[in-house]
């Protein structure tokens, strides 16, 4: 929708431009123009308004309750994430980047580690990011999703992913020395697994 | 002196010539942004959101899991 609002602006501007440079008259007394500075300034409040009200809906959207199945826990430290699963059984376990290997061609640099966090797929599933020493935030692109890892503080974001494999994120929080070294990948698997996985 | 008839022209337009620039300038303006937005949204934006519908059409997730598993993709199972 707003690159649709994007695209009008610009093939606007660029008639404008066009037709300026066509343009043979010049007007060497000009000192203001006040209507156009009137129609400059609510043009692009009233565009404003055409962005805002569906993002607002979506703002609202996106809060909705959903019920999770089941609740995570990821930590972040200099320089690696901790996840815990309190629900079923008690696990919990670090993930620390896995060093590349040049001589493995099947291992993406800076993104493999050591634990994957393995969830279902077709689950709600909500997730709470702290930090136990400076801020973190635990990022996956794919799921849209991003959180702060604030020391002394819970934030909670839901998710569900539809389909299995591998997701990759990285911290997006400047952190230290080894910031760009601490990876996060999901496996998500289906549900049959992930008990078989969590037992 | 020559008797030449003078052909005269037609007295140019000397005032209010921004406005009459604009007169044609600022619906063709409008007309190109929109005839712009809506031939994005047909070409690119639909066709998008076709291409998910089409992918998520005939899915099967457990499928696809089955054979990222087989492959070894995962370290859980």
């Amino acid at each position: 929708h707003t690159l649709m609002i994007i695209t009008m602006i610009l093939a606007m501007v660029l008639y404008f431009m066009a037709s300026m440079i066509i343009n043979e008259l010049v007007d060497r007394y000009m000192l203001e123009g006040q209507t156009i500075e009137l129609m400059w300034t609510i043009a692009p409040a009233v565009i404003l308004l055409f962005i805002t009200t569906p993002s607002l809906r979506l703002l609202y959207l996106m809060d909705e309750i959903h019920n999770p199945i089941m609740t995570i826990k990821t930590i972040g430290h200099q320089w690696y994430w901790s996840y815990e699963y309190s629900d079923f059984v008690n696990v919990e376990f670090d993930s620390y980047m896995t060093p590349y290997e040049s001589d493995n061609k099947s291992m993406f640099r800076l993104l493999e580690t050591d634990n994957h966090v393995t969830l279902p797929m077709h689950s709600f599933i909500r997730i709470i990011v702290t930090a136990a020493d400076v801020l973190h935030s635990w990022t996956i692109p794919s799921l849209g999703i991003k959180a702060d890892a604030t020391p002394g503080r819970l934030n909670q974001s839901s998710f569900m992913i539809n389909r299995p494999g591998l997701l990759y994120g990285q911290c997006s929080e400047i952190c230290g020395a080894n910031h760009s070294f601490m990876p996060i990948v999901i496996e998500s698997v289906s549900t049959e697994s992930f008990i078989e996985w969590i037992k | 002196m020559a008797e030449k008839s003078v052909q005269k022209i037609p007295k140019p337009q000397l005032r209010g010539l921004l406005a009459s620039s604009l007169k044609f300038h600022l619906p063709a303006a409008i007309a190109v942004s929109a005839v712009t937005t809506v031939l994005f949204k047909i070409f690119w934006v639909d066709r998008r959101r076709a291409r998910y519908a089409e992918f998520y059409k005939n899915y099967d997730a457990e499928k696809d899991f089955e054979r990222m598993r087989k492959a070894g993709v995962f370290k859980s199972c």
